[in-house]
């Protein structure tokens, strides 16, 4: 409780609970763009993008549990670098791994978060 | 300066203070979250490598509705005379535009930035298809409003990268912390 205020303070998640929370939800979010289920189906994925989604999900799960807030910044970093190359290949069929650019931007949209709570796992400093 | 507030005016603004509570800023993060959702799940039909030109369908023929039910004359010339020219290119614009408005609503970061390119791209939209037959001109309107109220109430700070990072950023002064400070 803040004594001048008398407001309890809002609660603050470390960057391991932050991680492990963005993990689920990545993982999830690749369960249930799988699902063909009009209309809750808001992202179409392909089992490529599903797998890469789940797998770069898990490593940054066990980054959070192993205290290594690097495997984080390289999960962030590996879902924006394969958002991207879809979104510039969009227009080309490439086997397997021609996922959709709705997916692409998921990608790039989580990667972003992973790589934020990475950089909330470093000490805070002023700088000049 | 001398105050002129009276006790009845200080009363009216505690009276009509705005909640800011746990609901509200889970409202505010939601309506953020589904009009990411919103641009994310529209995105996949701009396709390149012509975007509809060559078939007449997806992204040329809604831009072409600009000229065929015309909403403002300035804005059909525009699409005539500029757009329609350099197809390929606006395709590219529109594209990315909407793919980053797609990841980064979502997640909440640079919101107040990507709230006001999702206003101007809803204008171009609007000022395209909201006099061709059978919109329900509406969903433009609250489109708009949606996006203003994310941009005014800076909703990336609640459940938002936004959130996460302006703390950091407001104890730098480079540069691009304070850009980043002003855009979120």
């Amino acid at each position: 409780m803040n004594v001048v205020t008398g407001t309890a303070p809002p609660h603050v998640f470390s960057w391991r609970a932050r991680g492990l929370i963005v993990a689920g939800f990545t993982a999830l979010s690749s369960l249930f763009a799988l699902l063909d289920y009009t209309p809750l189906q808001f992202v179409s994925i392909n089992l490529v993008q599903g797998i890469l989604l789940v797998g770069l999900a898990a490593l940054a799960a066990v980054g959070c549990a192993l205290r290594v807030p690097v495997l984080l910044l390289a999960a962030g970093a590996i879902l924006i670098v394969a958002g991207l190359v879809r979104l510039v290949t969009y227009g080309h069929t490439i086997g397997i791994i021609s996922g959709s650019v709705n997916a692409a931007a998921l990608m790039v949209g989580l990667g972003t978060v992973f790589v934020a709570i990475w950089t909330t796992s470093r000490p805070m400093s002023a700088t000049p | 300066m001398t105050d002129t507030r009276t006790p009845a005016t200080i009363g009216e603004l505690s009276v009509n203070a705005i909640p800011t509570g746990r609901p509200t800023r889970a409202v505010l993060a939601a309506v953020r979250i589904a009009v990411g959702l919103m641009w994310l799940q529209n995105v996949n039909w701009k396709r390149p490598p012509d975007f509809g030109q060559a078939a007449e369908n997806g992204l040329y023929q809604y831009t072409s509705y600009a000229v065929e039910n015309p909403v403002l004359a300035p804005f059909s010339w525009l699409v005539q005379n500029v757009i329609f020219p350099n197809f390929v290119l606006f395709g590219w614009g529109v594209l990315l535009a909407e793919f980053c408005l797609g990841a980064f609503l979502l997640v909440g970061f640079l919101t107040r930035f990507w709230a006001i390119v999702g206003i101007l791209q809803t204008l171009a939209i609007t000022l395209s298809v909201l006099n061709t037959p059978a919109e329900w001109q509406w969903s433009y309107y609250l489109m708009f409003a949606a996006q203003f109220v994310i941009l005014a109430t800076a909703a990336g700070r609640v459940t938002g990268v936004d959130g996460l990072l302006r703390p950091r950023w407001s104890l730098s002064s480079g540069r691009p912390a304070r850009i980043a400070m002003a855009l979120s």
